[in-house]
């Protein structure tokens, strides 16, 4: 599987990143490969699940970053997030039951998990949840580089020129609640 | 395109070169540039949790959808399934009559170590090995590193070892490059089999229906055989 070949689809529009998630969660080998090595690893058919899932969104987050490049082929690639976020999982079930008979595993190292740590998201989420619905609909289309044309269509708004205003006054209302959140900018600093 | 949008563009990479460059000597001309620069940083782990979001949706339609499809099968094949009864139900019943139904009873359900016994693959050597790789002794035989852990491997797969199984399934999930293809489908194989050792068939269940989604297995049939005993007798 051509890596670079789906990192530029994926870049290419919302419409080729959303098939290329339904190409890589409905490949069989690359689920194969997953549910291997999950079951043989404590995990249950649902981990398993999960987990094919979890690496094929952590892979399309990656895309976004101007300086993603896989060195490796895709399936190599997304077996080792999978494998790392499996790692990861089994270490925060083992800490949080320490009488299961889990086996011990070494921190994983990968980066591509440490993208937002569960502290920092949990205050993001916190700040988030203050938006009102509309503005974090159109904040979620907006993030995905939807054009404001499209966002207008997919939301019914009545122009490209309201949903401007409208993304414009909701990433306004955003810093106005972070400028109202004096632990999220001391967090910031310390860089959660 | 606002100076937000300008921001998220140059940070995800979607300006051309020379946009870039324009954006990069804005940056340092334009004070209202700079300080919706500076707002960016404070709103960028926002705009990634909200992209985030966004793809989590999708995500969520992608399974929905598949599950949607995979429960309107079975409905299916039900229905198929219960005409094909009723048809064959007549020569069924007149079968069983001539045959002695009574006298005939279910067999006795095998427990776990037998399965295990009947379709674990005893070591036998045999197999066309790999060029190069690490050499290892077993005994008085020159055997790879790989084959010589497989080896060990397999005596642990011995009821009576403890704790062999589990044990067994490490040697086996550590050997990287194997002599053969052969062996790469045999280590899928005994992996799957060695949790019948400790009780564990609803995961062996779980690891054959994984071995036979692959159509080059070289277990596949038996695999499939030993599936349909294992649910059969559940």
């Amino acid at each position: 599987m051509d890596a670079q070949d789906y990192i530029d689809r994926v870049r290419r529009s919302l419409e080729s990143r959303n098939e290329v998630m339904r190409e890589l969660y409905e490949n069989k080998q690359l689920r194969s490969n997953c549910h291997k090595y999950v079951l043989s690893n404590s995990g249950t058919k649902e981990d398993a699940d999960t987990l094919h899932a979890e690496s094929i969104i952590s892979f399309i987050q990656a895309c976004y970053r101007p300086d993603f490049n896989i060195r490796t082929t895709l399936e190599n690639y997304l077996f080792g997030v999978t494998r790392n976020l499996w790692l990861s999982t089994l270490r925060k079930r083992k800490k949080d039951n320490p009488t299961d008979n889990l086996p011990d595993i070494e921190d994983p190292q990968n980066p591509e998990i440490l993208l937002i740590s569960t502290e920092k998201r949990a205050i993001l989420y916190e700040i988030l949840g203050k938006l009102d619905d509309k503005c974090r609909e159109v904040l979620i289309l907006w993030a995905q580089n939807l054009k404001m044309k499209s966002i207008a269509t997919e939301m019914n708004y009545s122009s490209p020129e309201v949903v401007r205003k409208k993304k414009h006054f909701c990433l306004k209302r955003l810093i106005e609640l972070i400028d109202d959140h004096p632990p999220y900018r001391a967090a910031l600093k310390g860089d959660l | 395109m606002d100076y937000y949008d300008q921001i998220a563009a140059y940070k995800s990479g979607r300006l051309s070169d020379a946009e870039r460059g324009a954006f990069e000597r804005a940056m340092s001309a334009d004070p209202d540039l700079t300080e919706a620069v500076e707002k960016y940083q404070i709103l960028e782990p926002f705009v990634d949790l909200l992209a985030e979001e966004g793809i989590r949706a999708e995500m969520q339609k992608i399974i929905d959808e598949e599950s949607s499809a995979s429960v309107a099968k079975p409905a299916r094949n039900a229905r198929t399934r219960r005409m094909m009864l009723w048809r064959i139900a007549g020569a069924a019943a007149a079968l069983a009559l001539l045959l002695g139904y009574f006298f005939l009873k279910p067999p006795a359900a095998k427990s776990d170590q037998v399965l295990f016994a009947e379709y674990y693959d005893h070591y036998t050597g045999k197999s066309t090995p790999r060029k190069g790789g690490t050499q290892g002794t077993l005994d008085t035989v020159t055997v790879s590193a790989a084959e010589a852990t497989y080896i060990e491997a397999h005596r642990l797969l011995d009821p009576q070892q403890s704790p062999g199984p589990q044990r067994a399934r490490e040697l086996l999930q550590q050997i990287e490059n194997p002599e053969s293809d052969l062996r790469r489908d045999e280590i899928e194989w005994h992996i799957a089999i060695s949790y019948l050792l400790e009780g564990d068939r609803a995961r062996t269940i779980d690891l054959l229906e994984n071995l036979v989604a692959n159509p080059e297995q070289r277990y596949l049939d038996k695999a499939t055989r030993f599936l349909k005993e294992l649910k059969e007798s559940n």
